[in-house]
């Protein structure tokens, strides 16, 4: 993996005399930095037409990653989230990781644009669709818990996706959700 | 008019005409000396140190015969003559980097840039020599003064001291005063290459002083950290005491199925992909 051929620091440039943020990423030559509520009032306001949004933006964060990961056959979760996540914290979305916890995979997206439920459609969209492209297995997303600085996303197939949004919508905590799944896997 | 007249105006015209002949013929008067006295002296006593450029062109017919002319035309003509002076006027380095290219010609030890080195610091020698009488230390360039009271056979008269006083002397002090800065910068860190004179490492030191830390070294620069958070022991804590996420998380383990599945994977062997791992969880169905 070429990771040192993308170090973080010189990704982004800001030029204040000019008013420009010059990106150091082969898809985007040039930013504009928007304040994330701003942002998350813009996806909140989309309503159903966040879907494009978010598998555009997709497509872009999963060919960065790629492009990170140089080819690596069958890249190891360490891999694939430095990946992800290097092409997130370009964008200024925050980094990401996974945990298993026994067969469940969960990505922790730290620091997004926004946490409020307003924002999860665009992030499940958003995470499954980097996931998908970048191991070539498609997958589903769904947010399992939140907390004041990240979300924690299941990710998975679309019935236990489901599950997860409908018993997340109750109330319920990430870890009885887990339990949930889990119960109804070893059974 | 006379006849007699004439002759006693032409008379006296001879008279006049002689003696303005003499008075130009007679010596200038004794007025002048202390002139001429003063005059000279700063003359003598200031000569302008020579240039380092003027000291190689001056030194060069010292070389030249040295060398085998015929040799040096036929390799380079040109070269090396300029790539002393060069050496000279820039810096020390360059004369390290400028010996190779006269020892590749035959006329190797002709320049001899080392010769040239000290020629800033070297005092006129010849100029106090013509002082005969003490100077006021007004009419003396700060240089002589200083090759004047350091020369031993100058006289100890209150012209010699006077520079003592009045202009302290800036070599001993200037030295210890670098050697302290070149003592700071290497305990502050500061690394100065061994090939490198002392003046050399003056300047390397003034950078890193300039810099206002130490010089760093190549390969310092630390890596970014990897923002990987994957896990197999979903018991115990991450890596990272201050991830609130994972003590929530972690906190809040307590079904007994999941138990059950912490166990079990610890026996088998970790999967190394995310793929694998990714096809585990979709495999995932819930209950009922």
């Amino acid at each position: 993996m070429a990771t040192r051929l993308h170090p973080l620091a010189s990704a982004v440039t800001v030029d204040l005399a000019h008013g420009r943020i010059e990106l150091k990423t082969p898809s985007l030559a040039r930013a504009v930095a928007v304040p994330a509520t701003w942002l998350a009032r813009a996806i909140a306001a989309l309503g159903d037409g966040v879907d494009p949004l978010a598998k555009s933006l997709a497509e872009s964060v999963a060919k960065d990653a790629a492009m990170i990961l140089d080819g690596t056959a069958d890249p190891t979760p360490e891999e694939v989230a430095y990946s992800i996540a290097l092409a997130l914290g370009q964008r200024g979305f925050g980094t990401c990781g996974f945990e298993r916890f026994g067969d469940a995979l969960t990505l922790l997206w730290n620091f997004p644009p926004a946490t409020d439920a307003s924002f999860h459609r665009f992030a499940t969209t958003l995470v499954a669709k980097v996931v998908s492209d970048v191991t070539g297995v498609p997958t589903h997303a769904a947010v399992l818990s939140t907390h004041a600085d990240g979300l924690t996303l299941f990710l998975g197939a679309d019935a236990a996706c489901a599950l997860v949004r409908e018993r997340a919508a109750r109330g319920d905590a990430g870890p009885q959700i887990l339990a949930t799944l889990l119960g109804g896997a070893s059974a | 008019m006379s006849s007699d007249v004439i002759a006693r105006l032409e008379s006296l015209l001879d008279r006049v005409i002689a003696r303005r002949a003499v008075a130009r013929l007679v010596p200038a008067p004794p007025v002048a000396p202390p002139v001429v006295a003063s005059s000279p002296a700063p003359r003598a006593i200031t000569p302008e140190p020579p240039r380092p450029e003027a000291r190689v062109e001056a030194r060069r017919p010292e070389a030249a015969p040295v060398a085998p002319a015929p040799v040096v035309i036929e390799a380079a003509p040109e070269a090396p003559a300029p790539v002393v002076i060069e050496a000279v006027v820039e810096a020390p380095v360059a004369l390290v980097e400028a010996a190779p290219v006269v020892t590749a010609a035959p006329v190797a030890e002709a320049p001899k840039p080392v010769v040239i080195e000290p020629v800033p610091e070297e005092p006129a020698v010849e100029a106090p020599k013509p002082l005969t009488a003490p100077v006021e230390p007004t009419l003396v360039s700060r240089r002589n003064l200083e090759a004047h009271s350091v020369a031993p056979a100058a006289p100890p008269s209150a012209a010699a001291e006077a520079p003592k006083a009045s202009l302290p002397l800036p070599g001993p002090a200037k030295i210890s005063r670098a050697d302290d800065r070149i003592a700071a910068s290497f305990a502050a860190g500061a690394s100065v290459s061994p090939g490198l004179g002392d003046d050399d490492a003056d300047h390397v030191e003034t950078l890193a002083f300039r810099v206002g830390r130490a010089l760093p070294k190549p390969g310092q620069v630390p890596a970014p950290p990897l923002p990987v958070t994957t896990r197999d022991e979903p018991g115990e804590r991450r890596s990272d005491p201050g991830e609130r996420r994972s003590e929530r998380y972690t906190a809040s383990l307590p079904s007994a199925p999941i138990a059950a599945q912490i166990a079990e994977p610890a026996a088998r062997p970790a999967p190394a992909s995310l793929r694998s791992l990714l096809q585990r969880s979709l495999a995932l169905r819930p209950r009922g």
